[in-house]
């Protein structure tokens, strides 16, 4: 029931002048107990005299109870629930905010009992009761699926978070995908909105592989003739350099074999954070045969900067010196040439190419910026050359340089960022240390992508520990293995879990190097607690590793289906993983060859709607690897899921929680 | 999902985990019971990993000449007795000393890692105690590649599916087939001999006890990734029956019925665990995997009247009786230590080859 105006203002005026019975007569009159409509509107007035008449609320509340919590199976009533739960939380406690929950999920029908059951899974998660908050989400989901649908975007994103609290980060992501694609498939939200959120969602949560694979769909599709609408194409740029962290630059000629540049320079990017180098390399050649075949001014900037990076990532000399010769025929490094001649690509002054850096990009386009961005990296290259070859003085003088000129192009500067970080680590004094601690720091506020940050985390605790400051490098380094745990678990190649999983030596190590002998910075039986966690951790790593090089073995890890769906592996995933097959389910409409839905054009409830139009859309670049892994107990077994002594010795991922949480505000 | 070993510990269980550092050269070790953490220490892997390469070489040289005469090579480091003797000085850590010597602690669980599995922790941690075998655990010892193996374990044991036991036999072998036989003789509930590998994958989710009485083989492992450990193992049936490898497990093509017991008996199929022993590490987890909660085995090939005995003898009481398995397997071990036909084949000094490669992996 919507109140008119009039009466809000009569209910308003009483609020804030009436006595306690001229405004039970009057909310009374307005929800009658025989023909209480409008619940919803009665909860929020309730709430609202919490804070506008604390003297008459609690009784108006008390006299108001039983029409607020009647039972009604009418589809407006149930829609409401959510609000006449708050009111009753508000008023009576948690428990009886429950048992309300508890009482409607009894008396609905069935086709209606998922919304109620949904508010009471999401009311139990946030008790910290979340074994009986899966079982009753995942009834709702099967009720949700049953009925018309109304809610399931909701129990699909409170199941998301439901997961996210067990500890299960995949299975959160696949839940969060899900919702996703079928906010796309009912046209709440576009083609290129879905695509952002699909990598935003996978940046958060880790979830390189699937990032990864979908940049190269991207790219893939990039390079065929089918190329969506300009419009798209910078929509979609858009979206992944924000993703990034990137402000979009202004495309003006976008096609699709620019995206494909972009997102194969991406999906490189991403694999050498994993520490797939080769795959990586070849990812840097391919966005570099692409950026030729563009021939435009951006193509060349392009061009050079997946070289550069590719030297970046294998830093030989020879290569290099090759690569900076070539840069005579490229016009904006005419500056810097007479800079590298007749000397060692490294061996150079870092102030001339400050001077040369200083200038930012010439005019205002983003060719231009490209271009700048070219010149950034290549100073970077000079400083890795630098300190491949034990020039570290150098080194690290030219990683500030691009730090200082170059650090609005985000990924670049994490990776410069990172070298600099280890160098000074590395070097051991105490003025390094602290220097350090002190640019990481301010570095880890500003990044958000897990790799990177446990790439800062722990080349930070390893500062902490050789400055003997053991309590604060810990603290540091159980956040980098969480962040670590964290992307091993969406990773389903065995490749990458190999590469990430040798990259875990370093935290770990750490770890159990600072809690393998007593001291007085930590409680004894706390100590032995955390040192059995990575202890077993570490054991687990080895065995991971150890299971996942041998990828003949189908089953340790996952099951996976490349671009379909297996009627045998769906059934077996029914029966020993329900909560993965849900999710996979749910988002089984992108192994269709296309979708055609009916766009209603407006609320399909209304009993006047009529289908507008229908929409046919192509799905290809949605299709990643299905994946369904392991039950929980052979994850025991096969994985980095290992156990604790008693409570959970790492903390929880709660940067992750928080940032669900804040996604859901 | 995180889960924690503390409440898969029975109030009279004490458990220790060793972890090896190769980097810094260190054992770490962890002991504590069901109500805390008892002590961590730091042991040198230098003289451990020694003495148990001392350990291998003796008992290949044992394996290869068994029943021809003794040993040729002069022990460098002593023999077997001694070198129990020096690896419960050096590898078990002062709270597992201590708890060996405290009566209220009956069964030890031994989480091993790498080369440590190879070590017979049950006759290390006697001797570290100085104590008789009789009073050092006398419930027995239950070893797991990690806690996590140790709490999955745990949570298949709970099966109550009716029980169905295969028995794995290598053809033409007299004596493999009367092990069997008396196996069989000895269950209370149903069986069958398997023969060929695709008998055993018609019984899927059917087989609560594997008994394997038939030949196996590793490849000389290397190191995978950062760490030494292999899992080319194989189990033959002879007459173009096939064999069984770790990936028959681990794609679910043979899967065993949740909380499954696996013994794996007879002398020729201890060369599953030959070479660097702790390859049975790779052989219990693919087991695990295919849903066994018990893997009974040997870490080398030993006299077939030995592993007849204790095998045999496990089961029946297991089954019988409803003796936990390391329970039975400890009393059945102390039999066979004083049964006076197989203290006849003990020549001096090699009585840990005789009694120390039996190991049960997993719940107990």
């Amino acid at each position: 029931m919507a109140l008119s105006q009039q009466r809000l203002h009569q209910l308003h005026r009483l609020l804030s002048h009436g006595d306690f019975h001229q405004l039970l007569d009057a909310v009374t009159t307005l929800w009658p107990s025989d023909r209480p409509d409008g619940l919803g509107a009665l909860a929020d007035f309730l709430l609202h005299t919490r804070t506008a008449r604390r003297d008459v609320c609690q009784d108006l509340y008390d006299q108001m109870a039983p029409v607020l919590t009647c039972s009604r199976h009418d589809l407006e009533a149930v829609a409401q629930l959510g609000r006449r739960h708050a009111a009753v939380l508000a008023f009576e406690g948690r428990d009886a905010g429950e048992a309300f929950l508890r009482r409607q999920a009894a008396e609905l029908p069935a086709d209606d009992r998922g919304f109620p059951l949904m508010l009471l899974g999401r009311h139990l998660t946030d008790e910290g009761r979340i074994d009986e908050a899966r079982d009753l989400l995942r009834e709702a989901i099967r009720a949700a699926e049953m009925s018309v649908e109304w809610y399931l975007l909701s129990v699909i994103r409170e199941m998301a978070r439901c997961q996210l609290h067990a500890g299960e980060t995949a299975l959160s992501f696949e839940y969060v995908r899900a919702y996703w694609v079928k906010s796309y498939v009912r046209g709440k939200i576009s083609g290129p909105a879905l695509k952002t959120f699909l990598l935003g969602s996978a940046a958060a949560f880790g979830q390189i592989d699937y990032l990864v694979e979908l940049q190269l769909n991207v790219a893939t599709c990039g390079r065929r003739e089918e190329l969506p609408a300009p419009s798209e194409h910078a929509d979609l740029m858009a979206a992944l350099l924000s993703e990034l962290g990137i402000d979009p630059p202004e495309v003006q000629e976008a096609d699709g074999l620019l995206e494909a540049v972009h997102a194969e320079h991406f999906a490189a990017l991403h694999l050498a954070d994993l520490g797939k180098t080769d795959e990586a390399l070849e990812a840097f050649g391919r966005a570099a045969d692409d950026a030729t075949r563009l021939e435009t001014r951006l193509g060349a900037a392009l061009y050079w900067m997946s070289r550069l990076l590719a030297v970046w990532l294998r830093p030989r000399e020879e290569e290099a010196v090759a690569l900076l010769a070539e840069f005579g025929d490229w016009s904006p490094a005419t500056a810097a040439r007479g800079l590298l001649h007749g000397c060692l690509p490294y061996a150079v002054d870092t102030t001339a190419w400050r001077r040369v850096l200083a200038g930012g990009p010439i005019d205002g386009d983003s060719a231009a910026h490209d271009e700048h961005q070219a010149l950034v990296t290549a100073v970077a290259v000079l400083g890795r050359l630098a300190e491949a070859a034990g020039a570290t003085e150098q080194a690290r003088a030219l990683y500030q340089v691009v730090l200082d000129c170059g650090s609005q192009e985000l990924w670049l500067g994490s990776l410069v960022l990172r070298r600099l970080i280890a160098l000074l680590v590395g070097s051991g004094s105490d003025d390094d240390l602290e220097r350090a601690g002190a640019i990481g720091a301010a570095r880890l506020e500003k990044e958000l992508r897990p790799m990177a940050r446990w790439h800062l985390l722990t080349e930070l605790a390893h500062g902490r520990a050789a400055q003997g400051r053991p309590a604060a490098a810990l603290a540091l380094v159980e956040q980098a293995i969480t962040l670590w745990k964290r992307v091993l678990s969406g990773l389903y190649d065995p490749r990458s879990k190999v590469a990430w999983l040798e990259r875990g030596a370093r935290s770990l190590d750490l770890a159990v190097d600072l809690l393998s002998v007593s001291g007085d910075w930590i409680d004894e039986s706390d100590r032995l607690d955390k040192l059995l966690t990575v202890t077993e951790l570490s054991k687990a790593r080895l065995m991971t590793d150890a299971i996942n090089r041998k990828e003949y073995l189908p089953g340790p890890f996952m099951l996976t289906e490349r671009y379909g769906l297996n009627a045998d592996r769906m059934e077996q995933a029914r029966e020993e993983a329900p909560d993965w097959h849900a999710a996979v389910a749910l988002q089984s409409v992108v192994y269709s060859e296309s979708l055609v839905y009916v766009d209603w054009g407006h609320d399909w409830r209304h009993e006047n709607s009529r289908p507008a139009r229908e929409v046919a859309t192509d799905l290809g670049p949605l299709r990643t690897t299905l994946r369904i892994p392991l039950s929980h107990d052979r994850e025991l077994l096969a994985s980095v899921d290992t156990v604790t002594y008693d409570v959970s010795g790492l903390p929880a991922d709660t940067e992750l929680i928080d940032l669900l949480s804040s996604a859901d505000g | 999902m995180s889960e924690a070993l503390r409440p898969h510990l029975g109030p009279n269980d004490v458990f220790a985990s060793w972890y090896i550092r190769q980097e810094r050269d260190e054992l770490i070790t962890l002991v504590g019971d069901a109500d805390r953490l008892l002590g961590s220490q730091r042991l040198p892997l230098a003289p451990v990993r020694e003495l148990l390469r001392e350990w291998e070489l003796q008992i290949e040289d044992i394996t290869a000449r068994r029943g021809v005469g003794a040993s040729r090579r002069p022990p460098p480091l002593g023999d077997l007795p001694d070198l129990v003797q020096q690896l419960g000085a050096c590898a078990i850590p002062d709270a597992l000393r201590d708890a060996a010597r405290d009566p209220r602690y009956r069964r030890l669980v031994a989480l091993p890692d790498g080369l440590v599995h190879s070590m017979p922790i049950d006759l290390v941690v006697v001797r570290a105690a100085m104590l008789p075998i009789t009073r050092v655990f006398v419930d027995g010892v239950v070893t797991a590649p990690s806690a996590a193996s140790f709490v999955y374990a745990r949570g298949k044991s709970r099966g109550e599916a009716a029980p169905f036991a295969a028995l794995l036999l290598k053809q033409g072998d007299a004596a493999l087939e009367e092990e069997v036989e008396t196996v069989r003789q000895a269950l209370p509930f149903p069986s069958t001999v398997v023969r060929h590998r695709d008998q055993l994958a018609e019984l899927n989710e059917r087989i609560s006890l594997l008994y394997v009485a038939s030949h196996g083989e590793t490849s000389t492992p290397g190191r995978a990734g950062d760490h030494e450990l292999g899992f080319d193992w194989r189990i033959e049936f002879d007459g173009g029956g096939g064999a069984l490898q770790a990936d028959d497990f681990y794609s679910g093509e043979i899967r065993l019925q949740p909380g499954a017991v696996v013994v794996i008996s007879a002398c020729s199929v201890g060369q599953v665990a030959a070479g660097p022993m702790h390859e049975l590490r790779g052989m219990v987890n693919a087991l695990f995997y295919a849903g066994a909660a018990n893997v009974l085995a040997a870490r080398w090939p030993l006299p077939y009247e030995t592993a007849r005995h204790v095998f045999v003898g496990t089961v029946r009481d297991h089954y019988r009786d409803g003796t936990a398995l390391a329970s039975a397997l400890r009393s059945n071990l102390l039999s066979a230590i004083y049964d006076p036909p197989i203290r006849a084949l003990v020549r001096p000094g090699q009585w840990p080859f005789f009694f120390g490669p039996f190991v049960l992996a997993g719940a107990g």
